[in-house]
């Protein structure tokens, strides 16, 4: 009897430890805080809670603890692997302790931000399309950035063209939808932003041959994901100026106009901010748009975030012929200038590197400046007309003119930062050049409509550095004489971070991610890793230290420069990972 | 009439199906079958890790199919890019020969077919492949006047200019 009993007991403990344990596998994250719409639009200070920390997409941290003096010490907390290949352009957010992960083909992981432990790992079940659609394949192993937090979900934006809402504490699915169709070409590339409980997503895609006619920015209800609005990016019904500036080629013939980088808002005017892509085809000849300036490629746009409704455009490269798209991270600053706050945007949009600031509330152009060799545009007016080397645009096949920057850019999806504390803009950046020749092609199912070959990247004569950290002074005027430019032999890999302890931090195809006094531009820091540094970095702060992530991994950007810098050979194995520091214990 | 056994209609049928492929138009033989055996160890060897063991990627872009012969046009416009700027880990530094073989193995797995006539790296010659011609890609309605040409049947739409004749200095 005395045995029975203890049988049993002992059963009993066995299945208790058995269902303690499965409760950990499946992994579940306890009184997980939710994120408020508060807290996206003014994010404490320990956390990263979107792309760019805020949603006015700046990139800084005010946390000092890693400093000039104190970098030096940085010892590896902990590593990590990614859970798929592919381009490594991840963006970690952080809150209440839990690391968020994202990689190529919408992996979701949740780790211990203190102790590198998964917490939850969420991989999606992605449509199927045939394996000739090669470029479309290849958009799911290119994720731009992030996903977005918001309550007590992770909200993902997936290369089938889905929004997928997670529950933050265990990763299950709570609802989802369907807003464009995967067997047309669609694809979302990059993470939406949330707030005022409305999901703001733009879809990528729209190059691929099925998806002509329409690229749009699109706004759903949070709660119940009905859609509230979205915009077309190549074809806007309620602007005929828009409409002839395609020539006689009609929606169905145009492609482009991708948002390709995730946009930004201003609760004070409840506008957001988009950058929009190139238009495709790439060169008029093919496109057919003759002297048009295809609206509203390489444009920003402002839209209402209750209706989608545009309040403004300007665009920053127009009549685009050398697949030079411009859709890259508009950031929202204020500057206190004659006793007065002016409300800036400033970007480096395009793959050309030229520097914008425009008047956020008006659209209206303030000044620009160039970073790296570009020979397309030969000056901007003061009231921001921009004027081409029409000597660059193909007007026959078998033309191939050397066109600067080359289609990887210049400036690529690698987001700039900006620092409230020094009022510079920190943008990486790459000298490259590259011929352009417009070709005749068949557009097939999953493919691309560029029609265009480019010859192989090199350098600008008498260039011999292809990275470039460049730091921007910004103000309403240009202020000649300020900044700084920092070289480097291999081309720059990653965004960049900025931070109140004086830092910018970022990384090269040759594997070293650096720290630079913000300042001066002097290197304080740096470490060879394994792969080229990638993605975005960030840090965070939790029980009062202060931690820093460096992703790692394959670099498509990295691959087609290397031959500017061949004694720096690409590892071939990919190796996406991310690094994890902080400072010794006291 | 004698009785002719399965397999000697089927052994005419692939005679048959043979001489067809030679004869077949557009299908001029610059490499060979040598060439394309070796250019694959090498794919598989330098290039497979990123842009696939099918050349469809994912982690580069796809090598095979209409747009990406098109695109790059002839041989030399294929030839004249990889062989600067690839591989990521030595780019331009594998021998000539090594770069004209995986090119021989592009073409044939884009549906070009091999004779006995070697591909070098002169670049007249491959200047003078036309990728479109010489693979399964069907080459654009170039010769017929604007006005009257028809795009050629397509599930997607194409350019506007499609079908077209645009300016050429080739």
């Amino acid at each position: 009897m005395k045995k029975t009993y203890l049988k049993a007991a002992l059963a009993l403990a066995v299945s208790v430890t058995t269902l303690v344990s499965v409760a950990q596998a499946q992994g579940v994250r306890e009184n997980y805080a939710p994120v408020t719409n508060d807290m996206v639009l003014n994010p404490p200070a320990e956390e990263w809670l979107s792309w760019r920390r805020t949603i006015d997409n700046q990139a800084f941290s005010p946390l000092d603890q890693i400093n000039s003096d104190t970098i030096g010490d940085l010892e590896l907390a902990w590593a990590w692997p990614m859970a798929d290949v592919g381009i490594q352009e991840t963006a970690p957010l952080m809150h209440d302790g839990v690391l968020f992960l994202q990689t190529n083909n919408n992996i979701v992981q949740a780790m211990d931000a203190k102790t590198g432990d998964l917490i939850w790992e969420y991989r999606p079940a992605l449509a199927k399309v045939p394996a000739e659609w090669g470029y479309q394949l290849y958009q799911s192993r290119r994720q731009k950035n992030s996903i977005a937090l918001y309550e007590d979900t992770v909200v993902l934006t997936t290369v089938d063209a889905r929004i997928i809402v997670l529950s933050a504490k265990d990763g299950k699915v709570l609802r989802e939808v369907q807003p464009f169709d995967v067997n047309k070409g669609y694809s979302y590339t990059v993470g939406p932003i949330v707030v005022n409980d409305t999901i703001i997503s733009a879809i990528s895609g729209c190059s691929i041959a099925g998806t002509a006619g329409g690229c749009y920015i699109v706004a759903h209800d949070f709660n119940t994901l009905e859609e509230k609005w979205r915009f077309n990016t190549i074809d806007d019904p309620n602007n005929p100026e828009q409409q002839a500036s395609w020539g006689d080629v009609p929606p169905e013939n145009r492609w482009g106009g991708t948002p390709w980088a995730t946009g930004s808002y201003d609760p004070e005017t409840n506008t957001t901010f988009w950058g929009v892509g190139m238009p495709a085809p790439y060169a008029e000849l093919i496109r057919g748009s003759e002297d048009g300036n295809v609206l509203y490629t390489n444009s920003t746009l402002a839209l209402d975030a209750d209706t989608g409704e545009l309040k403004w455009y300007y665009q920053h490269l127009p009549r685009d012929n050398w697949d030079l798209d411009s859709p890259f991270e508009r950031v929202l600053v204020d500057v206190e200038e004659g006793g007065e706050t002016k409300n800036l945007i400033v970007s480096v949009p395009g793959k050309n590197g030229i520097f914008f600031a425009l008047d956020r509330n008006t659209g209206e152009y303030l000044w620009s400046q160039e970073t790296v060799v570009q020979n397309v545009v030969t000056n901007i007016d003061e009231d921001g007309t921009v004027h081409l080397n029409e000597e660059l645009i193909m007007t026959a096949l078998g033309e191939a003119p050397m066109v600067c920057t080359s289609v990887s850019g210049g400036k690529l999806w690698q987001a700039g930062a900006y620092s409230p504390k020094t009022q510079q803009f920190y943008v990486p950046l790459t000298e490259a050049c590259n011929t352009v020749e417009a070709t005749q092609s068949e557009f097939t199912a999953g493919n691309a409509t560029g029609a265009v070959k480019f010859g192989p990247r090199v350098l600008p004569e008498g260039i011999t550095e292809a990275g470039l950290v460049d730091a921007i002074k910004v103000g309403a005027t240009k202020s000649e004489g300020e900044g700084w430019k920092a070289r480097s032999r291999a081309s720059m890999t990653s965004s960049l971070l900025a931070t109140a302890g004086g830092l910018v931090i970022g990384g090269d195809a040759g594997r070293y991610v650096k720290a630079w006094d913000d300042t001066t531009g002097e290197v304080v820091w740096q470490q060879r890793l394994n792969a080229p540094i990638g993605g975005s970095p960030m840090t965070y702060e939790l029980d009062g230290e202060q931690y820093l992530v460096v992703p790692t991994g394959f670099s498509a950007a990295a691959g087609s420069i290397a031959s500017a810098f061949p004694e720096i050979p690409i590892p071939s194995g990919t190796g996406n990972s991310i690094f994890v520091y902080k400072l010794p214990k006291q | 009439m004698r009785y002719q056994s399965p397999r000697f209609v089927l052994g005419m049928a692939v005679a048959v199906t043979g001489l067809l492929m030679q004869v077949l138009p557009g299908q001029a033989q610059v490499f060979t079958q040598a060439q394309a055996e070796a250019g694959q160890k090498d794919y598989d060897g330098q290039c497979a890790m990123c842009h696939g063991a099918e050349l469809l990627g994912p982690n580069a872009p796809a090598l095979v199919g209409k747009e990406v012969m098109h695109n790059f046009s002839t041989a030399a416009g294929l030839f004249d890019y990889f062989s600067v700027a690839m591989p990521p880990q030595a780019p331009g530094l594998l021998d000539e020969e090594v770069y004209v073989n995986i090119l021989a193995y592009i073409l044939e797995a884009n549906g070009a077919q091999p004779g006995d006539t070697p591909l070098d790296a002169d670049p007249v010659k491959l200047a003078a492949i036309d990728l479109g011609a010489i693979t399964s890609a069907a080459a654009p309605a170039t010769d017929a006047p604007a006005e009257q040409a028809e795009a050629p049947a397509s599930s997607v739409p194409q350019a506007y200019t499609w079908g077209k004749t645009l300016p050429s200095i080739k």
